[in-house]
């Protein structure tokens, strides 16, 4: 069983990956965007990462050529996956290193064959299981006032005041969401990027990865903002 | 005399897939809704994406239709075709409103 990183903006097309590797036995992590996907690379060691090469913002080219850059990530074995025909980004793509290419639309059949063959010529390591337990102490609790930005398969980004440390453990308290997330979901505080008004960004990745919470939390944030509140955190950010 | 009959795209889908159908029309039908946006605003860049998209993810799930749909999309929007965007769009909402699945063992 490999564990793979899939990278794509389109979440139909993440779905779709993740079963069939999951049916296929492997164990999957997944991000929306490439940045999330860099955060989840400083958190989990992977055997392979499937990136799409066009997404918005920072697409997957860049992403690739980041990793490659990081002497700490430049030896995962990278896939790209996209339906680009556009010679430009596919012979950049092959100069960044990829090790092999996956084609959209997905055919399930070849999609896992040449992932498979690429585990047999290149066997994945033995991971620690990724515990989804909750730890048996905390070091902190998060109260008010946090806004939360967005949320994620991964974890929550938000804006607080509160004294946070990268590491540090946190529980965000059920009545922050109004009864949409139960006690005891725990965070770990990936990283704080502070701002100019004294408040501090954060990433607080889940260290459960309850998905029924996750998709909750989701909604909550979702039907709480009707976007406005994003887009005014957006413009201050 | 009554109404004319309405065409059904019958699509046939692998039942493993199943569970993942309800939530990947639902996003289709959204997608239109962008489209439609965009079209309005003549934004042929945004068109050109969602085309792009649309025909990357479909067929994975056996909507080739649709996949066929999101490239005449994105074609279209590459041309600044107005028209042809507002004929192409069309066809996909009639597909999406009278789409028929039908699960299939493989």
């Amino acid at each position: 069983m490999a564990r793979i990183l899939i990278v794509d903006d389109d979440e139909t097309v993440l779905d779709l990956e993740q079963f069939l590797l999951v049916e296929a036995g492997h164990d999957v992590l997944q991000a929306n965007g490439a940045l999330l996907a860099l955060d989840i690379l400083a958190l989990y060691e992977v055997d392979l990462v499937i990136v799409d090469i066009l997404m918005p913002r920072f697409d997957g080219l860049q992403f690739v050529s980041t990793i490659k850059n990081n002497p700490t990530l430049n030896k995962i074995p990278i896939a790209f996956l996209s339906s680009t025909t556009e010679k430009d980004k596919v012979m950049k793509a092959a100069k960044l290193g990829a090790d092999f290419y996956l084609m959209k639309p997905i055919d399930g059949k070849s999609f896992l064959k040449k992932i498979s063959s690429f585990f047999q010529k290149n066997p994945p390591k033995e991971h620690p299981k990724i515990e989804y337990q909750h730890p048996p102490s905390l070091d902190l609790k998060i109260h008010h006032p946090i806004q939360v930005l967005s949320i994620s398969d991964l974890g929550v980004e938000a804006v607080t005041n509160e004294e946070l440390a990268e590491g540090q453990v946190a529980e965000l308290p059920s009545s922050l969401f109004h009864e949409a997330l139960p006690d005891g979901v725990l965070f770990k505080v990936l990283w704080i990027k502070p701002r100019d008004d004294g408040f501090k960004r954060v990433f607080l990745a889940f260290l459960g990865r309850d998905l029924e919470v996750v998709r909750k939390l989701q909604k909550y944030v979702q039907a709480r903002s009707g976007g406005a509140s994003l887009q005014k955190y957006s413009k201050t950010l | 005399m009554g109404a004319p009959k309405t065409t059904e795209f019958v699509v046939y889908i692998d039942e493993k897939l199943a569970r993942l159908i309800p939530k990947f029309v639902g996003i289709q039908m959204e997608q239109l809704e962008l489209m439609k946006t965009a079209a309005k605003n003549k934004n042929y860049l945004e068109l050109k994406f969602l085309g792009h998209r649309m025909k990357g993810s479909c067929g994975g799930y056996g909507f080739s239709i649709l996949g066929d749909l999101g490239r005449e999309i994105e074609n279209a929007a590459v041309a600044q075709d107005g028209a042809l965007v507002t004929n192409v769009l069309a066809r996909l909402e009639n597909c999406l409103v009278n789409l028929k699945i039908e699960y299939r063992k493989t």
